[in-house]
């Protein structure tokens, strides 16, 4: 199994070195999305800052943001629904080994070369609108460790719609409207600190705050000791979840599952 | 022209006959766009919750500029988008030989020959946030003269974004994929969904010289708010007419060089 991931890995690695301009481009998206919020919560809070939070707070939250981004998004949308809906998945089905895994090994492989675009961009952009920091060690561990668990569920969830492609033809639609979610929901719009009362209370319930905005929130020193402890366990019961989900649409779609063209 | 506008007509009607055989789309795309405009208001009332005005801008000022980036952001991708990477397989296959071959200009054809009907929802719905953001926040400011010069900025605004969009395009010619150059190019035109003067200065002169997204949404709903000069309203004709004049040239020297692909 893991040595079955290695040579995934080194495989798409390889492809995606022969093809890195455009992975390059496609990392940006983890980039300039949040920048436009970056910009504009940074201009809001020129003066004397907004709700308790600085010009240059906003701007750590932000750039944060991006790397947490582009390390826990999800790009199975585009990668496992095209193998179904064109038929590729039925010869990986025969091999011993679950199809999943070459998708997790092109999402880390996308992630490490993205890595070469997006953290000089965080720097430059770090120089331009100066961030400040207030952060420990301790916390940027415990962010870490937060960020591969989000990582985790972004996938399994990003797996689980695009396995409903054994259905229906639009599961990119259904993609879409989780994009939406997750941009409100999960901190890209606003820090969730700063959204109404009521769509905090439904953030902390909902699964989109552990995919992405709960590690930032850490790193940036938003939480205590206690918030964060909720937080993992959240985080692990949404992973649990997640993973008896994708496990449960998995089992249906083979079953469902009659391969289209040759 | 009329010939042209005819065509648009033709081309409209063919997609509907297409599409009307996946009608699950029609509520999919309605259901989308409901919920991406209802996450984007949010986003505007968030931000308005904790702050009177950004860099001048009140908040139904915000709104119709996030009408008319729907609007437009709908335009490209009824009419122009879902022609591009058509365009690309064309020149990589070949068979932009067939577009060539009909007796109307090759730009016309390869940039609105299929329509995306789907992406009239937005357009209707971005119109409709501007009506509503004039009559319910600053109407009585907004006389003949301002719809006036609001509707010439938004046809310039159209014109740019059309040329932003084919120019780039027509890099296929040479370089045969633009899939990436069109995705890069999304994220900054999303930029427009807020005023340039929201963003720092270095921001500003790049969204109005090299991505002149400023002149697609900003400009227009400045004319309507009487805050633009007629110097601004010239400045952006002036910049639509070279962008097109350019686009056109880009064309041109493209298909020079285009030698097809059959055997």
């Amino acid at each position: 199994m893991i040595s079955a991931f290695g040579v995934y890995f080194t495989t798409q690695w390889a492809s995606f070195v022969a093809y890195r301009v455009v992975f390059f481009l496609y990392s940006m998206w983890a980039i300039l999305p949040p920048l436009i919020y970056l910009a504009v919560w940074s201009t809001v809070a020129g003066g004397g800052g907004v709700g308790g939070w600085s010009r240059g707070e906003f701007v750590a939250y932000y750039l944060t943001f991006m790397v947490v981004n582009h390390l826990a998004g999800s790009i199975e949308i585009h990668t496992a629904s095209w193998e179904i809906r064109q038929g590729e998945i039925s010869g990986r089905l025969l091999l011993p080994i679950h199809p999943a895994v070459r998708t997790l090994a092109s999402n880390v492989g996308f992630k490490a070369i993205g890595l070469l675009v997006v953290v000089p961009s965080v720097l430059l952009l770090a120089a331009l609108f100066r961030p400040e920091y207030h952060t420990t060690p301790a916390l940027v561990v415990a962010g870490v460790v937060a960020t591969l668990a989000a990582g985790a569920l972004q996938f399994l969830i990003g797996y689980t719609v695009a396995l409903l492609s054994f259905w229906i033809t639009r599961a990119d639609a259904v993609a879409q409207l989780n994009e939406v979610l997750l941009v409100l929901l999960a901190g890209q719009i606003a820090p969730l600190a700063l959204l109404p009362e009521a769509l905090q209370a439904v953030a902390a319930v909902l699964p989109y705050r552990y995919m992405l905005s709960f590690p930032v929130e850490i790193i940036t020193g938003r939480l205590g000791s206690s918030e964060i402890l909720l937080g993992f366990g959240m985080q692990t019961v949404w992973l649990v979840g997640a993973w008896f989900l994708m496990r449960f649409a998995w089992r249906r779609g083979v079953r469902h599952y009659s391969a289209v063209g040759g | 022209m009329f010939r042209y506008l005819e065509m648009i007509g033709v081309f409209a009607k063919n997609s509907m006959q297409n599409e009307a055989a996946y009608r699950v789309n029609l509520l999919t795309n309605i259901l989308l766009t409901i919920v991406q405009v209802s996450s984007s208001i949010a986003g505007l009332l968030v931000i308005y919750t904790h702050t009177q005005t950004i860099r001048g801008w009140t908040f139904s000022q915000t709104l119709a500029l996030l009408g008319v980036f729907i609007f437009t952001n709908g335009l490209t991708h009824t009419f122009i988008a879902p022609n591009l990477n058509e365009f690309a397989e064309g020149i990589r296959k070949g068979t932009l030989d067939f577009t060539l071959v009909k007796p109307a200009n090759s730009q016309f054809l390869a940039s609105f020959q299929r329509v995306n009907i789907w992406g009239t929802a937005d357009v209707l719905v971005g119109l409709g946030l501007v009506v509503y953001a004039v009559t319910s926040g600053f109407g009585e400011g907004v006389g003949l003269l301002q719809v006036l010069a609001f509707l010439g900025a938004v046809l310039c605004g159209t014109v740019i974004i059309y040329s932003l969009w084919i120019g780039p395009a027509t890099v296929a010619f040479w370089t045969v994929k633009i899939d990436n150059i069109t995705s890069i190019l999304q994220a900054f035109y999303n930029m427009g969904r807020f005023p340039v003067q929201a963003y720092p200065a270095w921001l500003q002169r790049l969204l109005t010289f090299v991505v002149p997204v400023a002149f697609v949404t900003t400009v227009p709903v400045q004319a309507l708010s009487s805050q633009s000069t007629p110097l601004l309203l010239l400045a952006s004709a002036a910049v639509a007419a070279v962008m097109l004049w350019l686009s056109t040239r880009l064309w041109k020297l493209g298909l020079s060089q285009y030698t097809s692909a059959s055997s």
